[in-house]
């Protein structure tokens, strides 16, 4: 476990301490300026104001998103309608280089003389997880502060939506950072495991749906792909333990087996 | 004398091409050895597999008793793998760190212990550095460096000395001068004279196959022969040395250089007899080699 745990910190290091992790940290820092800035502050002001709500009522229904107008913290719940698509395309952007460049230089030979590929992989993944949960954080306490700020008498009753957002953000990003991990040990560069990402997603998605208007057992076959569940995420109430939440968790150790059985084989 | 690598049936296949075919040896503990052939013979396929960089198509690897990749052998076998280079985003301090952390190494004992091996190297001051401020060979040296980390048992070296300047391929022969008898080596170069002066032991790779496996430095025929450099071309040098009883044949290599045969157990103090007969005859040379030269004695 030693092993395991020195990669994710190492992982740690080089987002916040080398030049490439702070170009990204600085590009997220900015997005989500504008994202708070624009939508969370204006339209948080615009959700808590009740005439304009009852005007948005049908058009939230027809989303079904009304449960959002109920949070306590407007800014929470705009903050979720953004975070649940910014953070899969945040994971992928930040995880895109687990292994190829080590793979590629040969420095990946250095370290597996003192691991196992297996505590490389899992390592590896773990990191990017604890990056994505750090990243998650600092951008749902922002919106909770900016809650807080408008409304200190809600901010206990919105810890519940704290904790549902933050849970969720983390489940949903998840499987997302192990396709990365697959991606990396079949793709020779970071950014042909972005650009992989960006094809194969959609092209399979529109391949077994189309598939499933002939033969509908094969939209099962959707499960494996990951950020399936992201609309129904939305539109999920509360905090439970249902499909939505098992499946990316599901993904996530399917993929991850994936890799190691990949890269086990894989000559590095 | 335990088993160091033992290697069984090995064979490889990058699709239809062959690698290595049917490999086997065996090396014992305190031996420095030596992996030569030409380019594609599969020296560095071979150097993979013993790593774990690679997995053998068919056959048995053992090194030091476990399975190449195996817990066991982390921090016991350190490596130079051919090209490989460190992250060129961190500091050599802190890579180096880490490698001593997976070792086991707490954090304090990591420190000392990066700044041990890059003394080793005559690097330390380079600590702070990132990889990409360094030279080629002090970039190599640093992978020397990482190589030695702990106290490995068994340390391969891939064309340790390749695009370094003398200099710097001198400081890494004396290195590991140094260290043998510590640490047992096996080092696969092109470079035969620079083998000749580190290894004891010699696997030659042909083609995949493994032709010949030569251990120690002098075999029976080399220790019945002297190889003789002259100083310049000495046209009568020839004729002097077939006149000597002593020297059964004398072979030339080329105008300045000889092989002389010589009958070991009736002539005992041969070199002496030998240098003597050049002295009386005002016949000057340069070297004097017992044996075969490691190029003589796998390519002639």
């Amino acid at each position: 476990m030693h092993s395991i745990w020195h990669i994710c910190q190492f992982e740690l290091t080089r987002l916040f301490l080398t030049k490439r992790g702070g170009v990204l940290l600085l590009a997220f820092a900015i997005i989500w300026l504008f994202i708070f800035k624009y939508p969370v502050l204006q339209a948080s002001n615009i959700l808590s104001d009740s005439s304009f709500g009852d005007n948005i009522t049908a058009f939230s229904q027809q989303l079904n998103l009304q449960h959002l107008m109920e949070w306590n913290y407007s800014e929470l719940a705009i903050y979720w309608l953004f975070a649940v698509f910014a953070f899969p395309i945040t994971a992928v952007l930040m995880s895109s280089d687990q292994l190829a460049s080590d793979a590629n230089r040969g420095t990946l030979r250095f370290i597996l003389l003192r691991c196992s590929r297996s505590q490389l992989l899992v390592g590896r993944f773990l990191g990017q997880l604890l990056i994505v949960i750090s990243l998650i954080t600092m951008t749902l306490l922002a919106a909770f502060a900016m809650g807080l700020y408008r409304d200190p008498s809600l901010a206990m009753s919105a810890i519940s939506e704290l904790i549902f957002v933050g849970f969720n953000l983390l489940l949903i990003a998840m499987p997302f950072i192990a396709v990365t991990s697959l991606l990396n040990i079949v793709m020779k560069s970071s950014k042909l495991s972005i650009v992989m990402m960006i094809i194969v997603l959609p092209i399979s998605h529109s391949i077994i749906s189309y598939l499933g208007t002939y033969f509908s057992p094969l939209d099962h076959l959707l499960l494996i792909l990951p950020g399936i569940g992201l609309i129904d995420a939305v539109q999920m109430p509360q905090l439970e333990l249902s499909q939505t939440t098992v499946i990316p968790f599901l993904q996530t150790i399917a993929y991850l087996a994936a890799a190691q059985l990949l890269l086990t084989r894989r000559a590095l | 004398m335990s088993t160091l690598i033992s290697c069984q049936g090995i064979n490889k296949f990058y699709g239809s091409k062959q690698a290595l075919r049917d490999v086997s040896f065996e090396l014992e503990q305190g031996t420095t050895t030596a992996l030569v052939g030409p380019n594609g013979a599969g020296k560095t396929t071979l150097f993979s597999i013993l790593c774990n960089y690679h997995l053998p198509s068919s056959g048995q690897v053992s090194i030091l008793g476990h399975k190449p990749g195996s817990n066991a052998l982390f921090g016991q076998v350190g490596a130079l793998p051919q090209d490989a280079q460190l992250d060129p985003r961190f500091a050599i301090k802190h890579q180096l760190e880490l490698y001593a952390k997976l070792q086991g190494y707490s954090t304090k004992q990591a420190r000392i212990e990066c700044q041990r091996v890059l003394e080793v190297v005559d690097l330390s001051q380079t600590i702070n550095e990132r990889p990409g401020a360094l030279s080629h060979g002090m970039r190599k040296r640093v992978s020397i460096a990482q190589a030695l980390i702990g106290e490995p048992k068994l340390v391969m070296l891939d064309e340790p000395t390749a695009g370094l300047d003398p200099a710097n391929a001198k400081n890494i022969r004396q290195l590991v001068m140094a260290l043998n008898g510590q640490v047992n080596f096996v080092i696969s170069s092109h470079n035969l004279d620079e083998l000749e002066k580190l290894c004891d032991t010699v696997l030659l790779l042909e083609q995949g196959k493994l032709s010949q496996q030569k251990v120690g430095q002098l075999s029976t025929e080399a220790s019945r022969s002297v190889t003789l450099l002259l100083e310049g071309n000495q046209d009568n040098a020839v004729e002097i040395l077939k006149q000597f009883p002593s020297i059964t044949t004398v072979a030339p290599l080329n105008k300045q250089e000889f092989i002389l045969h010589y009958d070991a157990t009736e002539h005992p103090s041969f070199d002496i007899e030998l240098l003597q007969l050049l002295a009386k005859n005002n016949v000057s040379y340069r070297q004097l080699t017992k044996g075969l030269s490691l190029e003589q004695q796998l390519f002639s």
